[in-house]
């Protein structure tokens, strides 16, 4: 009940902050873009789909980043932080709230923008297909986890370094698609040093935006939905550990 | 005596900086009964925030220990069910109406239904925010955030509310308003720990006090009690010409060439009286004065100073 009445609160500040207005700018903005790149075409197809969603997944992650580092650090810069945690609450608790009223903004800004996308695709001629609407909502996992992720590294480190630490938590760095990419450059003897290195910090690190590449990197199947449905309990789980991070941290601070 | 209802015990914290090693809080035990008005007080730097922080929870101590009601302190949800905290500036989100502030305190205090609206719309009167309730906090003036404060402390009846710094810079109108709130609030029989430098404030508000120098208790007791303590009486007496007026204890010249003492009590007066007349004068006043809480504070914190 006490997380629900954070997230609560947390969202209420959203929808009245600059923050969620500033991502409804982008996503205009974006929206905007695709709509002129998409001019020329005789007719909108899920290629023109891909192309929008993948500017509003971009602007999505961009925004799970900049929530992460905000969403906490401005309680604490106004001293509402305090006011909530002079309350018979638990710090934990208090993170959780904070983090899911941020997910709940999220998911607001997914459906919004795979509402409009849907729409200008069936407006330009698209035929309608379920994975328009479907594709973004469904990122949603591993945008939780960024943004929990980001709150926790801004615990410990300045908002800049945070936020950077953040961008690069994607997989890319550690998945063996990336490994393929250094064989170019990278001497056998080194690559067979950094492979199993980079195998376990992939297992250990929660990579995040790219997690069903990544995956089928791995298993080498076309797991479809499995694999997205695979993303939610990989998610929630490095979401829960990267809140408790985060409390652990806090409660190291003066408040 | 009963068991206190807070007890801060042995209480350590040194903060560390790059000017060096500021030890904040030496050994401070403090005491606050249950339906006591208790005053923390000090000079700036003194370490009053720093007990109240630790007793809350907000500042991590380096040792010692907090007991409610007996009980050593579990965790941080058990605590502030029992206690509430107003701080020095509340702090509250902007964009956001004072009922919605205390629907969400409310709820985080574990109220729900009827009961959450009941305690809110309660809480709002007492503190004389009804009409303002449905305004945004952009709006307030700091009285009334600082009225909001109160109402928020007060919203889910906690036995103890600590105050630090209540009234500090508010206006004089302002400041009654305040006042006069923690006195209706003391007189329900809420406990009041109040942290503060204004001390005709803390004279007016607290039956007991402690006064914290340097990170250390000096003194702690009831107020009454320290005030009498200090009663004296001032004396003016007369001196024949020539006679040195230093043998007879630290006498300071007053008008037309008399001369000012002050003795603990009636004996010590007799006796002076008696010497005085011995010696060819007399006594040509003498009357009963009670020092006020700021002479008292700057006396105990100049004998620390000079010991």
């Amino acid at each position: 009940m006490k997380v629900l009445a954070v997230a609560r609160f947390t969202l209420l500040r959203l929808r009245r902050s600059r923050y969620l207005l500033s991502a409804a700018i982008l996503l205009a903005a974006t929206m905007g873009v695709y709509l002129v790149t998409t001019l020329k075409a005789q007719i909108g197809g899920p290629g023109e789909v891909q192309w929008g969603e993948g500017l509003a997944r971009l602007v999505m992650w961009l925004t799970a980043i900049w929530l992460g580092l905000h969403l906490i650090q401005d309680d604490r810069a106004d001293g509402a932080l305090r006011s909530t945690l002079t309350r018979p609450i638990s710090l934990p608790e208090a993170i959780f709230g904070k983090a899911l009223g941020g997910f709940a903004a999220l998911c607001l800004f997914a459906l919004a923008a795979a509402g409009l996308l849907t729409l200008t695709a069936l407006l330009r001629g698209a035929e309608f297909q379920w994975a328009m609407l479907l594709y973004l909502p469904s990122m949603l996992p591993a945008d939780g986890l960024v943004l929990t992720l980001t709150m926790a590294l801004a615990q410990a480190l300045p908002g800049f370094a945070a936020g950077v630490a953040a961008l690069l938590a994607r997989d890319e760095f550690f998945s063996s698609r990336a490994l393929a990419g250094y064989e170019r450059w990278l001497p056998d003897s080194v690559l067979a040093v950094l492979t199993p290195i980079a195998k376990t910090l992939y297992w250990l690190c929660p990579p995040t935006s790219a997690f069903f590449l990544s995956y089928r990197d791995f298993v080498r199947a076309d797991a479809g939905w499995t694999l997205y449905l695979l993303m939610i309990p990989y998610s929630l789980f490095y979401a829960v550990a990267a809140c408790l991070a985060a409390s652990w941290l806090l409660s190291r601070q003066e408040l | 005596m009963s068991e206190p209802l807070i007890e801060l015990r042995h209480a350590r914290k040194t903060f560390r900086t790059r000017q060096g090693r500021i030890n904040a809080l030496v050994d401070v035990n403090l005491a606050v009964q249950e339906g006591d008005v208790f005053g923390l007080l000090g000079a700036n730097g003194a370490g009053k925030t720093t007990a109240m922080r630790g007793i809350l929870g907000l500042t991590r101590l380096d040792a010692g220990a907090v007991r409610l009601a007996g009980r050593e302190r579990v965790d941080r949800r058990s605590f502030f069910r029992q206690a509430a905290y107003l701080p020095e500036e509340p702090q509250f989100y902007q964009g956001a109406t004072g009922r919605e502030h205390l629907l969400y305190f409310g709820r985080l205090c574990e109220l729900t239904g009827a009961r959450l609206r009941g305690r809110v719309d309660e809480s709002l009167a007492v503190v004389g925010l009804s009409d303002a309730a449905d305004r945004p906090i952009a709006g307030y003036s700091k009285g009334m955030k600082q009225r909001l404060g109160v109402a928020a402390a007060i919203l889910h009846e906690p036995r103890i509310v600590f105050l630090d710094e209540p009234t500090r810079g508010l206006d004089p109108l302002a400041r009654r308003e305040v006042r006069d709130l923690l006195q209706s609030l003391a007189a329900r029989g809420a406990t009041l720990f109040l942290n503060s430098h204004l001390l005709s404030e803390v004279e007016r508000l607290c039956n007991r006090v402690a006064i914290l120098d340097r990170g250390e208790v000096r003194v702690q007791g009831l107020l009454s009690e320290l005030l009498v303590e200090s009663e004296h009486i001032d004396v003016q007496f007369a001196l024949p010409p020539g006679v040195d007026p230093a043998a007879f204890g630290p006498a300071t010249a007053a008008e037309k060439g008399t001369w000012k003492a002050i003795v603990a009590d009636t004996a010590a007066l007799a006796d002076l009286a008696g010497r005085l007349a011995r010696a060819g004068g007399r006594v040509i006043a003498a009357r009963a004065a009670r020092v006020d809480l700021e002479d008292y504070l700057v006396r105990v914190v100049k004998e620390n100073e000079l010991a």
